[in-house]
């Protein structure tokens, strides 16, 4: 006899439950195993290893339902509001509610119901429970396709607009031609004191020798949720970087996940975290090296404080084939009050035998000697701490090769220090 | 003018400082000469207002103002400064930054208008070529990667943006070359002036070749045990420290 094991559902769970009993959405083959998997698992949570730290059995309160009434008007309102950062020259694809709104600029954009796009991608991150939720629910997807002539930029705009509680599953591939080199921006922005949930899922097919820079910056409100997926496809000699702010959402995981399917594949990933009250901030990447000859940095820096949340876990799989792969991990935190909390995971699955691959991690208070060093300076303690703090997570902004993007990013950390003084 | 009045310090329930009692006059140079462990970089520490240290009795006036509860910015906004033995390195903090955000900072609590930063640079530039101080060096990170050598000159040219009252120099000479000696001592006599003064910390006379002490003080055991003039430094140089600190127990 099978023993079956039950556990109690959650609001959200149920909520969500209920929502897909009600049908009306397309079947397709991606979205029917989705749905098998949130009835089998309901949401991810501690006991499954992936969500070990982020577990949205609690993190989740509730499912709010997904955002339908959009009309002109908000869209309209949606237009009058600045942007998370702004980025000269750049081709404007504007989001409103998790929906592709319009896009202004040299690009190819369609916009369509979705088809089976995850069975086309090969599928690698299916069985992840975001992914699933986000499956389950999203309804279109945004395509651009990236042009080989001259250096793309490209603003994904994202903007979250509302007074009641919703939820948005924002799905967009992005083809990069073979030789194409991109800039994409992705900026994310809502209203505070709204509990409001964003589950995004973005994929990049980076074709060979095409060349990619993806910052994204996260200033979702302070009652929000935010799950986004990032999924990257590199053929040879491709080249990806990406660098993620994130300072917003009450609840905010990032997770990435990368496959390296030719030679001489680039990755570098990096990210700082700004963490503060009771945020809970997650980044989580698996960086799959299934091709010989490929290079991966991963730097990531976190500054939490009161009993805000970080985690940081980051997997780097080398195949049997990959041979010669050099990968490199860091994660370092510093912690600001003795109620932060940081988890750090860092894992290596090596399963070629020559390759090179580190990782470290480090978790500290600010350093005292650098500290007193300043003071004897003549720098005052809350101005000496500021300048740390900016030093700490200039050093990951620093591998933002986007001068413009740079600055912003850094007058963005030297704000949230600011608000640090104030309270 | 520093005075110090009988100075007990420890730290972690050690004693280091057991009733250390100097004082050096405004455009006075003082060297303190002293065995190692004697206490001397305790002394820099304590006075520029290190807190893990734990000033157990004592004072420590600086042109007549107890500075010992003052916490360590606003001893150096008051004009105390401290060149240190071992300068922090400090990653992702730009030189010239540093020095601007420390200057301005002074400027900020003396009262008087920060510098803007065309003037600033120039008040830089100035003062960094007469320390072979490259322009490169000031856009390093600060100390990070930089020669024992380099980092001391940077010492050097702090004080001399910050133009301080009183400066210490807790071992300056250590990890220097000939040249570079000379360049940082150099530095120092530059700032050398009727109103200001300075306790040169250090273990051969070899610097006090180039930066000529007024008076010379040996230190043992947490305190000052003799006092004399320059050549006490000769002297010690000959018959080591030995002779002082037995006469002394």
């Amino acid at each position: 006899m099978a023993v079956q094991l039950q556990t109690v559902r959650t609001p959200a769970e149920e909520a969500i439950l209920a929502r897909l009993a009600e049908g009306g959405r397309r079947h397709t083959q991606t979205r029917e195993k989705a749905v098998a998997r949130l009835r089998a698992n309901g949401l991810p949570n501690r006991r499954v290893e992936a969500w070990h730290y982020t577990d949205l059995r609690t993190l989740m309160r509730d499912a709010p339902p997904p955002f339908e009434a959009f009309t002109d008007d908000l869209v309209a309102e949606a237009m009058s509001q600045s942007a998370a950062l702004s980025l000269k020259d750049a081709a404007h694809v504007l989001f409103v509610n998790g929906r592709f709104v319009r896009h202004a600029g040299a690009l190819e954009v369609v916009d369509a119901d979705t088809g089976d796009q995850a069975a086309a991608a090969g599928d690698a991150y299916g069985d992840d429970g975001a992914v699933a939720l986000h499956r389950a629910f999203a309804g279109r997807t945004t395509t651009l396709r990236v042009p080989p002539s001259h250096r793309s930029i490209v603003h994904l705009d994202f903007r979250e607009l509302g007074t009641d509680a919703f939820s948005t599953f924002p799905h967009l591939v992005i083809e990069v031609v073979e030789g194409a080199d991109v800039l994409v921006l992705e900026t994310h922005r809502g209203p505070n004191d709204v509990s409001y949930q964003t589950h995004a899922l973005i994929e990049f097919h980076v074709a060979s020798s095409a060349k990619v820079e993806h910052v994204r910056v996260n200033e979702a409100g302070n009652k929000a949720l935010s799950l986004s997926t990032l999924g990257v496809d590199l053929a040879a000699r491709a080249a990806f970087q990406s660098f993620s702010l994130s300072s917003g959402a009450n609840v905010a995981r990032h997770q990435i996940f990368l496959r390296s399917l030719g030679e001489h594949a680039k990755i570098g990933l990096a990210g700082a975290t700004l963490a503060r009250g009771r945020q809970h901030a997650d980044t989580t990447l698996v960086v799959d090296h299934t091709a010989p000859r490929c290079e991966s940095r991963e730097f990531y820096r976190y500054i939490v404080d009161d009993m805000a949340t970080g985690v940081f876990q980051g997997k780097i799989v080398v195949a049997p084939n990959a041979q010669k792969t050099d990968g490199g991990m860091k994660s370092q935190t510093i912690l600001l009050s003795d109620t932060a909390a940081m988890n750090n995971k860092p894992e290596l699955e090596i399963f070629a035998d020559d390759v090179v691959c580190g990782h470290g991690a480090t978790c500290g208070s600010l350093n005292e000697n650098q500290l007193f060093y300043a003071h004897a300076r003549g720098i005052p303690p809350v101005e000496a701490e500021a300048l740390l703090l900016e030093a700490f997570a200039g050093e990951a902004i620093d591998r933002v090769g986007d001068e413009q993007i740079r600055e912003q990013l850094m007058d963005k950390v030297r704000d949230w220090l600011a608000q640090r003084v104030k309270s | 003018m520093l005075e110090i009045r009988n100075l007990h310090a420890e730290i972690d329930g050690k004693k280091i400082l057991n009733g250390l009692t100097l004082t050096v006059k405004d455009g006075e140079v003082a060297a303190i000469m002293g065995p190692n462990g004697s206490g001397k970089s305790t002394l820099s520490y304590v006075v520029a207002g290190r807190s893990d240290y734990t000033v157990t009795a004592g004072e420590v006036f600086l042109n007549g103002e107890n500075i010992l509860e003052l916490p360590p910015h606003e001893r150096a906004a008051r004009g105390l400064f401290l060149a240190f033995q071992y300068p922090v390195e400090i990653p992702g903090v730009t030189t010239h930054v540093f020095l601007r955000t420390a200057l301005n900072a002074q400027r900020k609590a003396r009262g008087e208008a920060e510098l803007k930063t065309a003037e600033f640079m120039k008040l830089m530039r100035a003062a960094a070529d007469k320390l072979s101080v490259t322009q490169e060096m000031l856009r390093r990170p600060l100390n990070v990667g930089f020669s024992g050598g380099e980092k001391k000159r940077l010492e050097i040219l702090q004080m001399t943006l910050l133009a301080p009252k009183f400066g210490i120099l807790d071992e300056t000479d250590s990890g220097l070359d000939i040249d570079a000696l000379r360049v940082v001592s150099d530095g120092v006599n530059d700032l050398r002036a009727p109103d200001r003064g300075f306790l040169v910390i250090t273990h051969y006379q070899r610097l006090l070749d180039h930066i000529k002490p007024d008076t010379v003080h040996i230190m043992a055991q947490g305190r000052i045990i003799k006092t004399g003039g320059p050549e006490l430094a000769l002297e010690l140089e000959k018959n080591g420290y030995r002779d002082f600190v037995a006469d002394a127990a």
